[in-house]
């Protein structure tokens, strides 16, 4: 051999192929946090591979029939946090029946073998029952924080269960699900020496706690930093809370109904202006004008407000944004007008995300709302605008083209014109050019829902220009089947593609074979694809799971519901009888 | 792993890798778009491996062809008019006076409009809410007659009732617009919340779990009631509730005025004829804007849901008040008849 007879040999003797110590490699490994850099970066070598496993602390499961808890538990074994989502986003509008899957459970009892350590579980979209959160709770003695988004099947019971047993939680959030509630004495559950609380979320829950309990939790719930009430805390109730809690950050008030005398109003007032450090600020159920001047003191450092449960008009909201320079995030309904969103382009500069709910989306005889001149005088206004979601009743392509030319930087462009099929109000022309405008002119947009009278135009366009698209949502468009092949050949970042009433049919859901598997998933409703299309798709494709949901007294060969997505565990096996699961194998 | 000998030719190609690996992670914290992330992006496929797209494509229409998998009608050569046309001569023939049309999801609220104008029907379901497994038939929005050959929902589902058809409009969407059943409820009785339950628990669907408690006063009475508006389902009620709670209030209240006579057999007269100006008294309300508004003009769920206090006043002041503000144009007229 020759010179550096140590070194060679060291080589030599070496089996890997990483010049580094295994402990540097995941110690550097270790700082990545993104899960898309995590999954790149484990495509390197085995060894890498071997090394972000290991240093994997927290995994994110989009879709939690792509694979198993099994094979998650095997390729990372020191996993503490998990994110798992379940259903497809169209059941939180009905579309899918209750019974069809998404059971929590089965991965639990993996996690309880293999991560009994497992200290977070965030659940979006998931069937979550009384018995899984039991088990959660009395399984995991490090767990520490919950989040549950749009999940259902579980009442305030599995609450108090939570609760009862996980002396070391430090995050509840319940947020938006479709819970059964029971009664409020859940809150009643955390034992007198529980102190580590740090978010408690249970705004949207109805029924009244027991409001001394809460009251004492909060006060010795030193690092309480996020505390959002529900409904049923009162304006007085609220002032003894912010009494004790005056470090909080994130703040849901109960109902503001008007019920104070003047002193307890100057109490109120006073409470509020102890929230020094106040960034997030919602709830506000039933505001109503006389007290939202009690609001003000806090406001000054807010950068989200959420006020998208509160009927105010436009001049309440242009007082209350005056309180608020900083703003970030506006989450407002449509009772604000166009004059309201004209307040908000007059004094929210910094504004980056704004979302506009209907009060009321399903009234036939509503006038007011919002319209394009809203979304316009925003634009003006708040040129980093980046987020938006809009629920209007009329929209003109001209008006989105000076939108996208305002606000070039849109990542998340959401219009909801509520009426299906709606043209230009003006002009009577689809609105083609106000989408095509959009993908042309903001190259970084990830997300996009499209509304309104469109052809296939839209959608040539969409395919040409959005590159940097990943989720699209379609309603009522298209003229053809051209609509689709043109989003599935165009956009290569695509991941989720939801379409529903659109006039495609198997010859576009084919187009994609190629595609789908670099998709999480593909949900088609009420189009025009037939079983014999879905039956080639799953055949052409083994590793796709292809399942069709058939709507009564419809046609023998119509696929009324496809969901389409990748899987590396082969079709599942807790299908309901309504979902028939179409394998190639 | 890697043998003995290997490594020897290894060697050179370590060192090569160590700079390309920094590479590409700077180019991880610089762009996320960088065409390396794309290469080394998760594929279920072997990495490096380009699915030929073309080549495939040919493939599969070919076998389409041959298996005729258009037999549904739905031929990509059959040129059938795009939706655009035939959602443009509806919108059109809906402007001819008409308002736009509702996306109901639950019945219950309002009237679902029908859609069997002539020559513009179409083939709508209603559907139910809250569904249990195999949903009723899919509505249809897209009008035409080529539609209906290519994706003929079974007719017989049809089950619109036949209320009072205020436009040719479609008819209910399931889960259109797309909001969360949190927001849906907002509107309609601004007490509640909660989505209905999961069928399995068999448990009764609780919209309320707390009463709306308003008050409600009345001209010359110095005492104010509270009233729990969801213990009525209508104006006639909350009418006979106003009697109810004041009329002895009343009575009490004229006969410490006349200076102590007491007569004992006088309980007060009724009150009536509060809701439509018959009476002595009429009853108004002040609404989330703080507009002072007569009762009875809206539907009962749309007060119930703007409606902050109550007050029972006499009628001969009622007359000074105009006869609605702004709000009232937006109710049409055939509304007010129906309270009547």
């Amino acid at each position: 051999m020759g010179p550096n007879p140590k070194m060679r040999k060291e080589f030599f003797d070496s089996t890997r192929s990483s010049p580094f110590p295994d402990e540097v490699l995941e110690r550097v490994l270790s700082l990545l946090k993104s899960h898309k850099d995590r999954s790149a970066v484990s495509l390197v070598c085995k060894d890498w591979y071997n090394a972000e496993s290991w240093s994997r602390a927290h995994v994110f499961i989009g879709n939690c029939y792509s694979v198993s808890p099994e094979i998650v538990a095997r390729r990372f074994p020191r996993v503490k946090s998990v994110t798992l989502k379940g259903k497809p986003r169209f059941s939180d509008f009905n579309l899918v029946p209750e019974n069809w899957g998404a059971d929590v459970h089965p991965w639990l009892v993996v996690f309880a073998a293999k991560y009994p350590f497992l200290e977070e579980l965030r659940l979006k979209r998931m069937a979550v029952s009384d018995e899984s959160l039991e088990f959660l709770a009395i399984n995991f003695p490090n767990f520490k924080v919950l989040s549950l988004l749009s999940c259902d099947g579980f009442s305030t019971d599995g609450l108090a269960a939570i609760a009862t047993h996980c002396k070391n939680l430090t995050q509840l959030d319940i947020h938006e699900n479709g819970i059964d509630d029971k009664s409020g004495s859940w809150l009643s559950c955390f034992p007198e020496n529980f102190t580590s609380l740090e978010v408690l979320n249970f705004a949207n829950l109805n029924t009244d706690v027991n409001f001394d309990a809460l009251e004492r939790l909060v006060s010795r719930c030193k690092s309480l930093k996020v505390l959002k009430a529900s409904k049923s805390i009162s304006l007085e109730h609220l002032q003894r809370l912010l009494v004790c809690a005056p470090q909080l950050i994130e703040l849901g008030t109960g109902s503001l109904m008007p019920e104070l005398t003047a002193c307890q109003y100057a109490q109120l007032e006073n409470a509020f202006n102890q929230l020094k450090n106040l960034s997030t600020l919602s709830g506000l159920w039933e505001a109503s004008a006389p007290y939202l001047p009690v609001l003000y003191p806090a406001c000054t450092n807010l950068t989200f407000l959420n006020l998208s449960y509160a009927f105010l008009q436009s001049h309440e909201l242009e007082s209350l944004l005056c309180q608020c320079p900083h703003l970030r995030r506006l989450w407002v309904l449509d009772t604000v007008g166009d004059k309201g969103l004209e307040a908000v382009g007059s004094n929210c500069p910094l504004l980056e995300e704004l979302r506009v709910f209907p009060a009321d989306p399903f009234d036939e005889e509503v006038i007011h709302g919002v319209t394009e001149a809203g979304f316009l005088a925003v634009s003006y206004g708040c040129r980093r605008l980046h987020y938006v979601l809009y629920f209007c009743r009329q929209m003109t392509n001209a008006a989105v083209a000076t939108i996208v030319q305002n606000c070039p930087d849109f990542t998340h462009f959401r219009l909801c014109i509520m009426n299906p099929g709606q043209p230009d109000y003006v002009t009577n022309e689809p609105m083609d050019e106000a989408f095509g405008a959009v993908v042309r002119t903001c190259t970084k947009l990830q997300r996009l829902s499209v509304s309104g009278l469109l052809t296939d135009l839209t959608f040539e366009y969409i395919g040409q220009y959005a590159k940097n698209l990943e989720t699209l949502s379609v309603a009522f468009a298209g003229s053809s089947d051209r609509g689709m092949q043109c989003m599935l050949e165009g956009c290569p970042k695509l991941r989720k593609l939801e379409i529903r009433d659109c006039p495609f049919g198997n010859a576009a859901l084919l187009s994609g074979l190629e595609k789908y598997e670099s998709m999480r998933s593909l949900w088609m409703s009420a189009c025009n694809v037939t079983m014999n299309g879905c039956r080639l798709l799953a055949r052409e494709m083994p590793r796709l799971n292809v399942e069709v949901m058939k709507d009564d007294g419809s046609d023998d060969s119509q696929a009324d519901k496809v969901y389409v997505y990748r899987s590396v565990v082969g079709p599942r096996r807790d299908a309901p009888p309504c979902v028939l699961t179409l394998s190639g194998l | 792993m890697e043998g003995f000998s290997k490594n020897v030719e290894a060697c050179p190609r370590l060192l090569d890798l160590i700079p390309k690996e920094r590479e590409l992670l700077g180019d991880r914290e610089d762009e996320r778009s960088s065409s390396e992330e794309k290469k080394l992006e998760l594929r279920l496929g072997l990495p490096g491996e380009d699915w030929p797209l073309k080549n495939t494509r040919e493939r599969h229409e070919s076998q389409l062809n041959s298996f005729g998998y258009f037999t549904n009608g739905n031929n990509q050569t059959q040129k059938f008019p795009s939706s655009a046309e035939n959602s443009h001569v509806w919108f059109n023939q809906q402007q001819k006076g008409q308002v736009a049309p509702p996306f109901l999801t639950f019945p219950s609220s309002t009237t679902p409009p029908t859609a069997t104008a002539p020559q513009q029907s179409l083939p709508v379901m209603a559907k139910e809410s809250s569904q249990p497994c195999c949903n009723k038939a899919v509505v249809e929005l897209q009008q035409c007659a080529e539609k209906k050959a290519f994706s003929p929902p079974a007719p017989a589902n049809t089950a619109v009732p036949n209320s009072s058809q205020k436009r040719t409009a479609p008819g209910p969407v399931v889960g259109w617009p797309p909001i969360r059943s949190f927001r849906k409820n907002l509107a309609s009785s601004s007490g509640s919340y909660s989505k209905p339950t999961v069928e399995s628990l068999n448990k009764p669907v609780e919209t309320c779990k707390k009463g709306l408690f308003v008050k409600i006063n009345m001209e010359g009475v110095p005492i104010g009631r509270k009233v729990d508006l969801k213990a009525y389902d209508s104006y006639e009620k909350l009418s006979s509730a106003v009697d109810e709670l004041f009329r002895g209030l009343l009575a009490a209240q004229i006969d410490s005025s006349s200076n102590g006579i007491m007569n004992k057999q006088e309980e007060g007269k009724a009150i009536t004829g509060v809701l439509d100006g018959s009476g002595e008294y009429t009853l108004v309300y002040e609404d989330n804007e703080g507009d002072r508004m007569l009762v009875g003009d809206v539907p009962w769920h749309m007060f119930v849901s703007t409606v902050k206090r109550l007050r029972v006043l006499k009628s001969s002041e009622v007359s000074a008040l105009s006869r609605g503000s702004i709000k009232q144009e937006k109710v049409p007229g055939n509304y007010v008849n129906k309270l009547r």
